[in-house]
């Protein structure tokens, strides 16, 4: 897979480079706190922690003709949490997406399909594994404070199985293999001076990762389980089949013409089989820079 | 027999009465000082007044060229003004795509996808004002006023303008910027120049918001 990556990169690059367009860059940084890290169904297992994430971004932006683009690029991603260290990450990504604009102008609505494939490697080496994603956006400015869109996505997110992690063998090393289908859509008010307010919602659809201590509901539902020394000693980790609904709401300041700072809450309610359920809510800070 | 060539005196008696006409029209005009505020009371710039009555013919070393240059994504004089029948070019100092067009009923144009020099330019041959922007970059917006006449200019950063060289009389201009109503754009404004000197025209302008795209990028994180 590494080689195959290097193959890729090494045709591609000078393609690109050659190709007329120009590289954009982009640098995240954001504090964000989650009150249910584990995904936890009760009280006696959720907690919360706030993590620092990092976030740097390169693409080549080429324009194909009049309204249509084509990106490719790299990113490469640190988190940290303040307690949960087995959590703490690297992700290394390659992109490409297509836009095409329909119309001139900036009311003119825009389709974007964006292909992504991640690699995480976690400090605890339960979790590394692959992450690949395919969306398709639609946004469309009404006015020039107005702006809406939706979205649908498909994510696929495969583990590398540690057999030695296992605790019923007959669960198999699939925890971490999970696929999802979301659908979203937003509505966006642009300022005078240029903030925004977003909310958004997103209905999720497949399957994710609880973490408890044994002996809860969780194992009635579970489609797989393993050890989960990440979260915490003595804690397991269930693939759970779930639909979740979240909304969310955001405001975005630009700093300067390059800079901005976005504040961010969203609550996420989760349900899966038998009446099991959780929920989340997230707080988030990111200051963003374009160079 | 050598031939003698005869001048006659009367061109140079027309040119020397021509110049005292001239600069007696000169020492005879007066100037509009035009200063701009909002409600607020400060300083409204890059707004444009244009004398529209009395209409005087161009004159004909009127400049029929000019351009509007892009650089950092962004237009470098974003306001241009310019008169009826100048060519515009848009050359593009940035080493990407700019997509430059416009809507405007004074003019409705395209420059698709252009790197460098562009050789193209673009006839305004009906005075209005020319919103351009670019389809690339949203927040892009530049405005080309196109006037009947010469006899226009822009605030500065003061809110001040100064139209020069007008022979005493009464005259009636418009007033344009980007943020006023349109029933204030067709406003006439009046005044009596004095035959020397700058006659002092103070107004308000109501402006709307200042509604354009921001450049600032939105944050980079996915769904969290």
């Amino acid at each position: 897979m590494r080689k195959q990556a290097l193959l890729i990169v090494f045709f591609l690059a000078p393609a690109l480079q050659a190709a007329p367009g120009a590289w954009e860059a982009g640098l995240a940084a954001t504090v964000a706190y989650d009150d249910n890290l584990p995904r936890a169904v009760d009280a006696a297992n959720d907690f919360g922690d706030l993590a620092t994430d990092l976030e740097a971004q390169l693409e080549r932006v080429t324009a194909l003709q009049p309204g249509r683009w084509l990106r490719v690029g790299g990113s490469l991603q640190g988190k940290a949490h303040r307690d949960t260290r087995g959590l703490d990450h690297l992700g290394i990504g390659a992109q490409i997406g297509l836009t095409q604009k329909f119309g001139l102008g900036a009311l003119a609505p825009r389709v974007s399909l964006q292909l992504e494939s991640n690699r995480l490697q976690f400090r605890n080496v339960l979790r590394d594994g692959w992450l690949h994603r395919a969306r398709l956006g639609i946004d469309r400015r009404t006015s020039l404070p107005w702006q809406f869109g939706g979205h649908v996505a498909r994510e696929w997110r495969r583990g590398d199985g540690r057999r030695a992690d296992v605790v019923n063998p007959a669960f198999g090393t699939a925890v971490f293999d999970q696929n999802n289908v979301e659908l979203g859509a937003y509505a966006q008010y642009e300022f005078s001076g240029g903030a925004r307010l977003r909310t958004s919602c997103r209905y999720r659809d497949g399957q994710t990762d609880s973490s408890a201590r044994p002996g809860g509901v969780l194992r009635n539902v579970a489609q797989a389980i393993t050890r989960d020394s990440a979260i915490g000693q003595g804690y397991v980790v269930y693939r759970v089949a779930v639909r979740t609904l979240g909304c969310a709401a955001d405001v975005d300041l630009p700093l300067t013409d390059d800079t901005s700072m976005g504040l961010g809450v969203e609550r996420l309610e989760s349900n899966a089989r038998a009446g099991v359920r959780y929920e989340r809510n997230l707080l988030r800070l990111q200051i963003t820079h374009r160079f | 027999m050598p031939s003698r060539t005869h001048t006659s005196p009367l061109p140079v008696v027309l040119c020397l009465l021509a110049m005292q006409l001239f600069c007696g029209a000169l020492a005879n005009a007066g100037a509009l000082e035009v200063t701009l505020v909002d409600k607020a009371g400060k300083p409204v710039a890059d707004a444009v007044v244009e004398i529209v009555s009395p209409v005087v013919p161009l004159p004909a070393n009127v400049p029929l060229t000019a351009s509007m240059d892009q650089i950092d994504k962004e237009f470098v004089n974003p306001l241009l003004l310019v008169v009826v029948g100048t060519r515009v070019s848009f050359p593009n100092k940035d080493n990407i795509h700019h997509h430059v067009y416009s809507f405007s009923e004074a003019k409705t144009f395209e420059l698709p996808l252009w790197t460098g020099n562009n050789t193209k330019s673009v006839l305004l041959d009906k005075p209005g004002v020319v919103v351009v922007g670019c389809n690339v970059h949203d927040w892009m917006q530049g405005h080309i006023y196109v006037a009947a006449t010469q006899r226009m200019a822009k605030s500065d950063a003061r809110g001040k303008l100064l139209i020069p060289n007008l022979p005493a009389g009464g005259y009636a201009f418009r007033i344009w910027h980007a943020r006023l109503k349109a029933s204030d754009i067709s406003k006439l404004h009046n005044v009596v120049i004095e035959d020397r000197g700058n006659t002092a025209y103070p107004a308000t302008l109501e402006l709307g918001r200042d509604r354009r795209i921001r450049r600032a990028p939105s944050g980079l994180a996915r769904d969290y």
